[in-house]
């Protein structure tokens, strides 16, 4: 069937099975930033924002996401470097596997809560896994980037 | 400036944290047909009978493969050095199945839906055999997991099929029983690690096409390309010449990609069609039928004089190699040569072991490779000793551990400690935890008990005298600098970490490096990274061929200036004259590199150590258990590293990191659990749970550098030796806190309340 | 519809034939007749099933994804997301956090953020805090056909065809608690257990993920009688028998997470845990 939904801001059109799933759609339409890395909805690779909250894509179909608003990685690119940075500046990106999903929640974080504490950081990303960096230097990436957003400098 | 020691970003950094499509299934033509593979649904069958004429009608369908179609060479999927200690136990499709999850028959079509619908109706008629589950009961079995006639092990590693045999021998010196029996002090245990997965995020992966000469290109998630390209030359029987390799950004390794998991399926899909083809593991792929860690049973032995010196060190290993044999051959031996170099008074040790052939999955290369688990039983059995002797578990390893210059003991890398500050690790990380106010345990407000653990542990920098670190550096025509590496950048970092040894040698910045890899067409030779290689043998090459690269922009700068060459020194902007009198800039150089030129500004060089010289660290947990529930939380780590010179501290740290939560996991979640029908029940993230952030809050890590002189910049490795020290550290916590001995991997909440609860009784 | 999901068969595709969003109950009534229909909810068991679909319903045009608060309940829409239960005010202040508890460990915010309350009853999942939570308090469901019944009477009967429409909690002086173990922090429970102690004396303590879905533990020996005017002392003691009382009448099994012993241990400490923490006294 045909759907339209808004993507990165953009109103799209597409054609969906009923059983097609929403991450498979997006990496049709170019978002490569989202990922598979499981299939039981454990992992946060496939994290999007759907009407402004992170939800799994592995988990939505793509009729569901009819009407809706989806902002994939690719949509925030400005936002992602500015982040990125300091994830870069722990050397916590690693592989970069699990950034975009790992961003992506930050981003719903970020926007749900203007400050967290270390605690709710901790619990809002659990479940973003990585198997890479430990998750200790992404938290110093976001405690810092904090710092930086209160108008704290930057710390390189 | 420099460099070197400085924490630069990755150079790859920002494609990665704005998720541009650099990996291996962003990469692949949206057309290429879809790869899956018929698992078998027995641990150990034979195939009496395979139709598939019904699933090749489905529309859509392209191939369907069976043991019928591949060719007959046995191989080994394991990425080693050539002739590898693995043995060639494998075909791509065999009529006998080893393990549930072993490949029946392979489909490709023009979508998942297709290929989905065909596997269900490809009928498959088993002959089931009985299975060999136990791996205590798999040596002299009658029941065989390679009775076939060409089975070969290449190199003779005390293998033998007929007893279920992969590998097995002894090494010894002095005679440990004599001199256990004089010991004053003695202590032995049995400590058992599973095969834990190693669960990076990217599962396995690759796409391959024919390109216009007829050569199968292969674009793969894997950490040996090289390798990769020489097995399925022989795999698919057409010669290592007709592939070529190609490695993008790779999502996570830690040795499971130093196994060809994958790459075969696609490869003899688009052998037979013609056509492009990708296969994508599933996560239930990648944790039932993939390369974790060999499971293993250590047996230790241990004596020390009246002294508390640590005199007879007694090891035997049983190794679970799983169907195939994998690295079976190879990580075993550090089941004790890494723990056996950890202490230098040892008089007398042996070391026995047997890997052996089971129905479970084929293990494989998996970060620590078989140290890890030695290390969990010898640093177990260190802290059963020391408190025998009645002495400060930490106190007896300051007395026992190896120390710069010493002659090593039992460890096969280096003859001697070339560089090591392992004394001075142990200081620091039991000034950091606050040791001695701490040990062994106190009791928190709310009834907890804390308690806190050490354990040593260290690995090697390349297997000596095998491993080839390879580097190709050129000039441009605008006196940038093109790298080309064949060491694998997983995620880690080496790409950035080479990258900034070239800027120092050159004497250049480090955005005029442009790094390169990995193509097997183009880079040059490179093992691959694995075996804590990278920094430590690819540095040397790029070192030296910076070096060589410097002496020919000289000799064609003093050519351009007319001067004789000694005359002339290079300061990576200009080639000026001694006496100061006249220079040639870089860049002037360069160009004259593309214009009537017979000087090439391109330089290779491969280089392998003769040693393997072993970082070391300290490691120590302290530990929160509730006596009730068994509840058990990490409330601190803490590291202290000796991995010479941290090229990058930033990254070497990430590395610290990342390795102890993988530890973590190993010591207290992920638990690989069989059923009686050898089915892995731990197929999903759901049912095998690796940390997460809230499982791990608080890791410290500093650094203590000695300086490996036979690296250009001092540095030694970091990869594998940062997942050694959580299994034991964590479990001697938790016999400080609660006076438990946990010798299983992992340590759960249930082992700890039963346990204590059996103690009460 | 659903929150989580034992999975142990090979990742097979979800195929769906069918997708409709219903304008009306009745209409989502009609379409979930037949067997091969389904209801969806947050999606995040379905795909994951080796399942063939007909009729995928979904719910979300219906208005479901309300929680509505009024002086005697709370009513909440099965669509309602686990995460709008986790970070609703009314319910913190009512349950004195125990419900927050009983949810922030489930998987992550991306995934409670889409799994619906709805899901999570209707499954009646072994391993369901949610189920563990709700049962503690004076639940009641609303089926389409069926109308109101207890959720406890509903938590024992098997799924059938009709729909979930809402919950609703009445309201009772009452305090609670809210108590899991799990392996770590993010699994599936190895046991749960929440508890209300009511003004009126009356005592609700639900266990669950033995690994069999919870069921609430009656006091039939009247241990816990006038358990809120006890002394500290008499309290710690009340709670004890009880707990013990509760390791025998519970029933349990070992399951790849936790042996039948173990989980027998911790229906003991954690019904103590809990009973002391809703009863007004810290327990260890």
């Amino acid at each position: 069937m045909e759907i339209k939904f808004k993507l990165n801001g953009k109103e799209i059109k597409a054609e969906a099975e009923a059983d097609t799933i929403l991450l498979d759609l997006l990496r049709e339409k170019g978002c490569y930033s989202v990922k598979r890395g499981c299939e039981t909805a454990n992992c946060g690779l496939c994290t999007v924002l759907m009407n402004k909250k992170s939800v799994l894509s592995c988990s939505i179909l793509a009729v569901q996401a009819d009407g809706q608003e989806i902002v994939t990685l690719e949509g925030m690119q400005k936002e992602a470097e500015e982040f990125g940075d300091f994830l870069a500046n722990e050397g916590a990106e690693q592989c970069g596997f699990c950034n975009p999903g790992f961003i992506m929640n930050v981003f719903a974080m970020l926007e749900e809560i203007e400050e967290p504490t270390e605690e709710e950081i901790l619990e809002y990303l659990a479940g973003n896994l990585c198997r890479c960096s430990g998750f200790v230097g992404q938290t110093r990436s976001i405690l810092k980037f904090l710092e930086y957003k209160k108008g704290g400098k930057k710390e390189v | 400036m420099s460099y070197v020691n400085q924490s630069v970003q990755k150079k790859d950094a920002k494609a990665l944290v704005t998720g541009q499509p650099v990996y291996t299934d962003d990469l692949a033509p949206a057309d290429c047909l879809i790869v899956k593979v018929l698992r078998s649904p027995h641990a150990h069958a034979i195939i009496e009978e395979i139709k598939t004429d019904i699933a090749k009608k489905v529309p859509g369908i392209a191939c369907i493969l069976t043991y019928e179609d591949v060719p007959q060479n046995r191989f080994t999927m394991a990425g080693q050095t050539y002739p590898e200690l693995s043995p060639y136990d494998r075909l791509i499709l065999d009529k006998h199945l080893r393990f549930v999850g072993d490949a029946v028959a392979i489909v490709a079509g023009e979508n998942e839906k297709a290929v989905d619908k065909a596997l269900k109706l490809i009928k498959v008629k088993y002959q089931i055999l009985e299975s060999v589950l136990d791996f205590h009961k798999a040596k002299d079995s009658e029941i065989l997991i390679h009775p076939e006639e060409d089975w070969e092990a290449k190199v003779p590693v005390g293998a033998d099929n007929h007893r279920n045999l992969c590998a097995s021998g002894v090494e010894s010196k002095g005679d440990v029983e004599a001199l256990l029996k004089e010991c004053k002090y003695v202590v032995e245990g049995t400590y058992h690690t599973k095969a834990n997965q190693q669960a990076m995020m990217e599962t396995f992966r690759a796409y391959t096409y024919l390109d216009h000469f007829g050569r199968l290109n292969v674009v793969a998630s894997t950490q040996v390309p090289f390798h990769i390209r020489r097995i399925l030359g022989r795999a698919l029987g057409i010669g290592a010449s007709k592939v070529r390799v190609i490695k993008p950004r790779i999502g996570g390794g830690f040795g499971a990609k130093q196994t060809s998991v994958a790459e075969v399926y696609p490869a003899i899909v688009t052998l037979k069609t013609g056509k492009p083809a990708k296969m994508i593991y599933s996560r239930y792929e990648s944790q039932i039928c993939s390369s974790p860690r060999h499971e293993m049973e250590v047996k230790v032995r241990l004596g020390a004089d009246e002294k508390g010196l640590l005199r007879a060190i007694d090891i035997y290993t049983l190794s679970n190699t799983g169907a195939y044999g994998e690295h079976g051959p190879t990580t075993v031996g550090l089941s004790a040569h890494k723990p056996l170099g950890l202490y230098r008074n040892t008089q007398a040790y042996r070391f026995t072991y047997d890997v052996v052939y089971t129905n479970h999955m084929s293990a494989g290369a998996y970060r620590g490779y078989g140290a890890t688990q030695g290390i969990f039983a010898v640093e177990s059995a260190i802290d059963e000793l020391a408190e025998k002797i009645g002495m400060d578990p930490v106190a007896f390893r300051a007395l026992n551990v190896s120390r710069e210059g010493d002659a090593f003991v039992g460890y096969d890398g280096s003859p001697v400690v070339t560089s090591c500050t392992l004394d001075e690790c142990i200081a620091k990380a039991k000034e950091m935890i606050d040791w001695d106010k701490k040990y062994p345990c106190y009791e928190t407000e709310d009834g907890k008990i804390r308690g806190v653990g050490a354990a040593l542990a260290m690995q090697g920098s390349s297997i000596a005298g095998v491993d080839v670190g390879g580097a190709t550096i050129k000039m441009g025509e605008d006196a940038s600098y093109t790298l080309s590496l064949g060491a694998t950048d997983m995620g880690t970092g080496c790409d950035t970490i080479l990258a900034q040894m070239a800027a120092d040698i050159l004497e250049t910045r480090l955005e005029n490096i442009v790094v390169f890899g990995v193509d097997t067409d183009i880079s040059p030779y490179d093992s691959g990274s694995y075996a804590s290689a990278t920094t430590y043998v690819t540095g040397m090459a790029v070192a030296d061929a910076c070096r060589e690269l410097r002496q020919k922009i000289k000799e064609l700068g003093a050519q351009i200036l007319d001067v004789p060459v000694q005359e002339t020194e290079f300061d990576g902007q200009k080639v000026y004259t001694l006496d100061g009198e006249r220079e040639i800039s870089a860049e002037e150089i360069a160009v004259k590199g593309t214009c009537g030129n017979n000087q090439s500004l391109h330089v290779t060089v491969n280089r392998s150590s003769e040693i393997s010289p072993p970082p070391f660290m300290a490691g120590m947990a302290e530990v929160e258990i509730d006596r009730e529930t068994g509840s058990i939380e990490v409330v601190d780590y803490v590291a202290v590293v000796d991995c010479g010179t941290p090229v990058n501290p930033n990254l070497a740290r990430v590395q610290t990191e990342g390795g102890l939560a993988q530890g973590i996991g190993m010591a207290l979640y992920e638990d690989i659990q069989y059923n009686e029908k050898g089915q892995m029940r731990n197929n999903s993230f759901m049912q095998y749970k690796i940390p997460c952030r809230q499982d791990v809050k608080k890791i410290r890590v500093e650094f203590a550098p000695s300086y490996e002189k036979s690296h250009p910049f001092g540095a030694k490795s970091i990869g594998e030796i940062v997942i050694n020290t959580p299994c034991p550290a964590i479990a001697n916590a938790v016999y400080n806190a609660v006076g438990l001995r946990i010798k299983e991997m992992p340590v759960t909440p249930e082992k700890i309340a039963m346990g204590l609860l059996e103690k009460k009784i | 519809m659903g929150s989580a999901f034992y999975y142990d068969e090979g990742a097979d595709m979800l195929k769906i034939k069918n997708y409709v969003r219903p304008e009306s109950l009745e209409e989502a009534y009609e379409l979930n007749q037949k067997k091969s229909s389904c209801i969806l909810g947050g999606m995040l068991w379905l795909k994951m099933g080796n399942r063939n679909v007909g009729t995928a319903i979904d719910l979300s045009k219906l208005g479901l994804n309300e929680i509505k608060e009024t002086e005697e309940e709370f009513q909440i829409g099965a669509m309602t997301s686990l995460r709008e239960l986790e970070v609703h005010k009314g319910l913190a202040a009512y349950t004195n956090g125990a419900m927050k508890e009983s949810l922030r460990h489930i998987v992550g915010v991306q995934f409670r953020n889409r799994a619906t309350v709805g899901g999570s009853i209707f499954g009646r999942y072994g391993f369901s805090d949610v189920l563990t939570m709700f049962l503690a308090m004076d639940t009641e469901v609303e089926l389409y056909k069926r109308g109101r019944i207890s959720l406890k009477e509903f938590a024992a009967e098997k799924p059938d065809r009709d729909i979930l429409v809402r919950l609703i909690i009445k309201k009772t002086q009452a305090n609670m608690a809210y108590i899991s173990q799990r392996n770590s922090s993010t699994d599936f429970p190895v046991l749960t257990c929440a508890v209300s102690v009511e003004q009126t004396g009356k005592v609700n303590i639900a266990v669950g993920a033995c690994p069999f879905r919870a069921k609430l533990v009656e006091d039939k020996e009247n241990i816990l009688k006038g358990f809120l005017d006890m002394s500290d002392l008499q309290k710690e003691k009340a709670a004890c028998d009880f707990a013990l009382y509760a390791k025998e009448q519970v029933r349990t099994a070992g399951n790849m997470r936790a042996s039948k012993e173990y989980r027998s241990l911790l229906v003991q400490v954690l019904v103590k845990r809990a009973l002391l923490k809703a009863g007004g006294k810290n327990g260890n």
